[in-house]
């Protein structure tokens, strides 16, 4: 797949009554009047020539006939050594005032009209395109940034391509007035790709994580505990996480982010954990630290900001209760999470990787976006949790994104491959953080919503999945909702 | 793939309970700490019964009602867990109590 250079998806909109004409070199009309730069006059406001003035008279007639008036007639281009002036000041140019290097090129041929906004523009040129003096005529249309990530890395980034992110980064980027929490083992507050975008961020790894720890693990480093309150990550897995969220894809040398401006705050409450007798390794939290770097998130402003999106890429058991046949997440991880969300934050976790339909905590919490994984063919990857809810009372998966063999950021400035329900998670949230952006007066409900049913349907027609929920996100959709 | 928390079968923290009392049983409740375990009286016999050690607030700065309703519950590692959960259930007092459970990285 050529992800770099795919075509940008905004249509091409013409600016409302705007046209410009080309005219013949030797045509006997309007051209050779006296009449002012555009940009010495303030658009909408002009009239500083009237077609009669500059002999356009047939022009206008057949803007006459489509019930439209020329507002105004201007030229796109200053000639050389022509004094810029106010407004007020505007004085005409004849085409005489362009040396001989500008009419060769046809500067002084072009002339811009500007007519009533609603007007049918594409229709006019065509028509004032068959006068005998015209060469062409035609719409404008709008420019925008073709923003690019680093080919070298976005080559690997596949789940920023499922999500159409080259087309949603047309129109949005992310804001730096939106702040987006990653509750994890903190983040490397020096890698390049991140450093613009991290906040101090907070340490809420307490002494009750070393009751967290299951039989034959131990904590690497020791004591999880710090002294100072910092966020830096022995671990890497939130560090890798957050430059999913928001690594800056305006670099050279770095991954993309799905938002490359919005502000990250680490919140360190996982620990980095080792198997004594195999090596492996996990970070691991105590449901206690979660709950309170919740709540503490919760309460944070940056600049008088609050936190718009929770990043969760973790999980736990919850309890079965026997006499419900329900099952039961931590009641402070509960609580502080509708603490967040009654300030309005919105909570995106992770499913889990147990490749079960037994739900995970926070993610099968009310109004928690629960994410599970797919791979590069839209197919489940194999560890994402499901769930069935015509047996199951929690409801964890909401929608999919890319989770396996996802490329991003790890501690030390390098580069790295990770799979998991948790690298699904900051896909949406970072699709979410775009949200936002884009929209600064959009609720948390309303991005829910707008991510949702801009999901692609997996496993079946439209509607939920236990296997995809809503679907497969897309960036480019959801942003056409907001 | 997927490697990293194979090997951990989910498991509740041993002697680790959650507790959320009614809003009018904050008042009894908030007089536990490590030192005390004197405040409600029908409470009290069931956390002795269970060599409970202490019942602590869950959030360090609460500063909200519902938060302030949440309280740690300790005992000692070997407890019977679900037999404290199973006393302390139906209480009055006791909205809801559970076990708790350790949070793992989805990597």
């Amino acid at each position: 797949m050529d992800a770099v250079n795919r075509k940008m998806f905004l249509p091409p909109y013409p600016i409302p009554g705007e046209i410009i004409i080309r005219f013949k070199p030797k045509a006997t009309v309007a051209h050779r009047a006296a009449i002012p730069f555009a940009g010495d006059v303030r658009r909408r406001m002009l009239t500083p020539s009237t077609p009669n003035e500059v002999n356009l008279a047939h022009i206008e007639r057949i803007f006459q006939r489509s019930g439209h008036q020329v507002q105004s007639i201007t030229r796109p281009f200053r000639p050389q050594g022509y004094a810029a002036t106010t407004s007020a000041s505007a004085h005409p140019i004849t085409r005489a005032a362009y040396d001989s290097t500008e009419q060769e090129a046809g500067l002084a041929d072009l002339l811009e009209l500007q007519t009533e906004p609603k007007a049918d523009v594409e229709r006019l040129c065509r028509e004032v395109s068959e006068n005998q003096d015209v060469e062409a005529a035609m719409p404008r249309f709008s420019r925008t940034r073709f923003q690019q990530p680093s080919p070298q890395y976005y080559l690997h980034q596949w789940g920023a391509w499922r999500l159409d992110c080259e087309d949603a980064w047309q129109l949005q980027t992310g804001n730096s007035d939106v702040v987006v929490a990653v509750i994890d083992s903190g983040a490397d507050p020096n890698h390049p790709s991140l450093e613009p975008n991290l906040l101090p961020g907070a340490d809420h790894v307490s002494n009750q994580v070393l009751g967290a720890l299951p039989p034959g693990w131990r904590f690497d480093p020791y004591p999880p505990v710090r002294v100072g309150n910092n966020a830096y990550d022995d671990d890497g897995h939130g560090t890798h996480v957050a430059g999913v969220i928001g690594a800056r894809g305006d670099m050279n040398r770095s991954v993309a982010g799905i938002v490359w401006q919005c502000k990250i705050l680490p919140v360190r409450c996982m620990a980095h954990a080792v198997e004594d007798t195999t090596g492996q390794d996990t970070s691991i939290g105590h449901p206690g630290d979660i709950a309170n770097a919740i709540k503490w998130v919760a309460d944070f402003r940056h600049n008088g900001e609050p936190v718009k999106v929770i990043n969760l890429s973790l999980g736990g058991a919850g309890w079965f209760d026997p006499l419900t046949g329900e099952f039961i997440g931590d009641a402070a991880e509960r609580a502080a999470i509708e603490y967040a969300q009654n300030k309005g934050c919105l909570i995106v976790a992770a499913v889990g990787n147990e490749g079960t339909r037994w739900p995970s905590f926070p993610a099968s919490f009310p109004n928690v976006i629960g994410v599970g994984a797919v791979g590069l063919e839209d197919d489940l990857a194999p560890f994402s949790n499901w769930d069935k809810r015509s047996i199951q009372p929690a409801e964890s998966v909401d929608v999919v994104a890319p989770g396996v063999n996802i490329l991003s950021t790890m501690p030390g400035g390098k580069f790295g491959f990770m799979n998991g329900t948790s690298q699904a998670t900051p896909h949406v949230t970072g699709l979410a953080a775009m949200l936002f952006s884009h929209n600064s007066t959009t609720t948390a409900y309303e991005v829910e919503q707008a991510i949702y049913r801009s999901a692609k349907p997996l496993g079946g027609p439209a509607g939920w999945h236990p296997y995809f929920g809503h679907g497969r996100i897309n960036a480019r959709d959801a942003l056409a909702l907001i | 793939m997927n490697g990293r928390q194979s090997l951990m079968p989910p498991q509740c923290l041993a002697g680790e309970a959650i507790l959320r009392v009614v809003p009018h049983g904050q008042a009894g409740i908030e007089q536990y700490t490590e030192d005390s375990l004197t405040g409600i009286e029908s409470i009290d016999k069931v956390l002795r019964h269970h060599h409970v050690e202490s019942v602590q607030p869950a959030f360090r700065n609460s500063g909200d009602n519902e938060l302030s309703r949440l309280f740690e519950v300790l005992t000692k590692k070997d407890e019977d867990l679900e037999g404290l959960i199973a006393e302390l259930r139906d209480h009055p007092d006791v909205e809801a109590i559970t076990p708790r459970y350790p949070v793992r990285s989805a990597t």
